[in-house]
C-alpha cells in the first residue's frame, strides 16, 4: 500500500531527546512555580512536596495585546495565574471586567470540569501567564494538598463573586 | 437464522476491508509504545498541512536545512494521512459497500441467492417449488436487510476503532514533527536570519510563526481559518 519507513536507532534518540527537553522545561517551570509558590494565593498553606505532587503541565506562557488565552464554550482544564500584564474577561462580547497581576482564573472549570465560562484576552502589550493543571489522580496520598488547593480556589471564587456583588448594587 | 453465522462473515469481511489501516495502526501503535514517544493530549495532527508546508519552505530558504530524521517524519506522515483520508473516504457509503463489496463474499448470501436461481431455472416446476421460488424471493430482502443492520453496526465500530487508532499514531508523530522541525529551524544559520529579519528572534515555534502569519493574513480565508486551528493547539 505505501512506502515503509525505517526509522534508525538515532532517528529514535532524536525523539526520546525531545521527551527530555520536554521533561527538563516542565522541570525548570515547576521550579520556577515553587520559588514563587509562597506569593500565589492559592498555594496558601500548601507543602511545597505536596504541590510538587498535585499540579502538573506547568507552563510560563507569555501573551500579546488581543491575544485570547481561553474562549468561552472551551473545555479546558488549565488554571492561570497573572505573573504580569492584565487581562480582559468578556461574557458573550461583553466586557465584564479585568484581572490583574496576582490574579487567578479557569479555576471552574477545572475543578467542576465546565466549560470556560468566559472569555479572557491580552489587555496589554504583553502578558505573562503561569498556567498548570491539577492532578486528581494524587488524591489517595495527597488529599489534604488538594483540599487545601480547592479551599483556597473556593475562595477566589467567593472573592470574585463578591466583588460583582458589590458591582450590581453600585450600579443600582 | 444462525446469527453467529451472519456475524461471523460479517466480522471476516470487516477484517479484509480494513486490513492495510489495521496493520499501519498496530505497527505505528507498537513504534509508540516500544519507544516511549510521547501521545499528546492535544489534536497535533491538524498541525501536519502546515508543517508539511513549512517544511518546503525552509527547504527552500536552506538546501542544507533537514535532516534524514525530518524527512523520514515528513513521509511517513504524508502517507499517513494518505491511508487515513483513503479509508474514510472509501468507508464512507456503508449500503454502497455492502451492497457491492461484502455480498459478493457472504457464503450465505451467495448460497441463498443461487439456491432461487437453481430453483428457477428447473425446466418444470412443481407447485410445491413455484410455492418455495415465491417464499424464497420474499424472504431474500428481509435476509438481506438483517444482515445490513448487523453489518452497519460492526462495520462502523471497526471504523471508528481504526481510523482513531491511525490518528493518534498521526498526532504522535506530528507532535515530534512539530519539535523537530522548529528545532533544526532553530540549528540553521540561514533560517534564524530569516526569523530574525522579521523581528521574530527566538521565536522559531508553530504558536509564534501562526500568530505571525496571520496577523498580516486576509481573514475569513480558508487558510486563515484552518490556521486558527491550528492555534488552539496551544490553547
Amino acid at each position: 500500500m505505501s512506502e515503509t519507513i525505517e526509522y534508525l536507532v538515532e532517528d529514535i534518540e532524536k525523539f526520546l531527546r525531545i521527551n527530555e527537553e520536554e521533561l527538563e522545561e516542565q522541570s525548570l517551570s515547576l521550579k520556577k512555580l515553587l520559588s514563587v509558590a509562597d506569593k500565589i494565593k492559592i498555594f496558601k498553606n500548601i507543602d511545597t512536596l505536596d504541590l510538587r505532587a498535585i499540579v502538573y503541565d506547568v507552563k510560563f506562557e507569555r501573551f500579546r495585546l488581543k491575544e485570547y488565552i481561553v474562549e468561552q464554550g472551551q473545555e479546558k482544564k488549565e488554571i492561570y495565574f497573572i505573573i504580569d500584564g492584565e487581562c480582559q474577561v468578556f461574557f458573550n462580547t461583553t466586557r465584564i471586567g479585568t484581572l490583574k497581576p496576582g490574579e487567578v482564573f479557569g479555576e471552574a472549570g477545572a475543578i467542576f470540569g465546565t466549560k470556560r465560562g468566559a472569555t479572557v484576552v491580552c489587555a496589554t502589550p504583553k502578558a505573562t501567564l503561569l498556567s498548570f493543571k491539577v492532578d486528581e489522580e494524587n488524591i489517595d496520598f495527597c488529599a489534604p494538598a488538594l483540599a487545601a488547593l480547592y479551599k483556597n480556589l473556593a475562595y477566589e471564587i467567593n472573592a470574585k463573586l463578591d466583588s460583582v456583588n458589590t458591582n450590581t448594587a453600585i450600579k443600582k | 437464522m444462525d446469527y453467529k453465522i451472519i456475524e461471523d462473515e460479517i466480522y471476516q469481511f470487516c477484517e479484509e476491508f480494513f486490513y492495510d489501516i489495521s496493520d499501519i495502526s498496530e505497527e505505528n501503535d507498537d513504534f509508540i509504545v516500544n519507544n516511549k514517544l510521547r501521545v499528546p493530549k492535544e489534536n497535533y495532527a491538524i498541525l501536519n498541512k502546515f508543517l508539511q508546508k513549512t517544511l518546503k519552505n525552509f527547504k527552500i530558504l536552506d538546501q542544507t536545512y533537514c535532516t534524514s530524521t525530518l524527512d523520514k517524519l515528513g513521509r511517513d506522515l504524508e502517507q499517513l494521512c494518505k491511508v487515513y483520508d483513503t479509508v474514510l473516504k472509501e468507508s464512507i457509503n456503508v449500503r454502497d459497500i455492502f451492497e457491492s463489496k461484502f455480498i459478493a463474499t457472504s457464503p450465505t448470501l451467495t448460497n441463498f441467492a443461487k439456491a432461487i436461481l437453481n430453483y428457477v431455472e428447473l425446466p418444470e416446476k412443481t407447485a410445491d417449488e413455484i410455492l418455495s421460488i415465491k417464499k424464497m424471493k420474499k424472504d431474500y430482502p428481509k435476509l438481506k436487510e438483517i444482515f445490513f443492520n448487523i453489518f452497519e453496526e460492526v462495520f462502523g465500530d471497526d471504523k471508528r476503532h481504526h481510523l482513531l487508532s491511525l490518528r493518534s499514531g498521526i498526532n504522535t508523530k506530528s507532535y515530534y514533527f512539530d519539535k523537530l522541525l522548529w528545532k533544526e529551524a532553530d540549528a540553521s544559520v540561514t533560517i534564524v536570519k530569516h526569523f530574525s529579519i522579521r523581528k521574530l528572534e527566538g521565536k522559531l515555534n508553530t504558536k509564534d510563526y501562526i500568530v505571525f502569519t496571520t496577523a498580516i493574513m486576509r481573514p475569513y480565508t480558508d487558510e486563515y481559518r484552518y490556521l486558527q486551528k491550528c492555534l488552539k493547539v496551544f490553547k
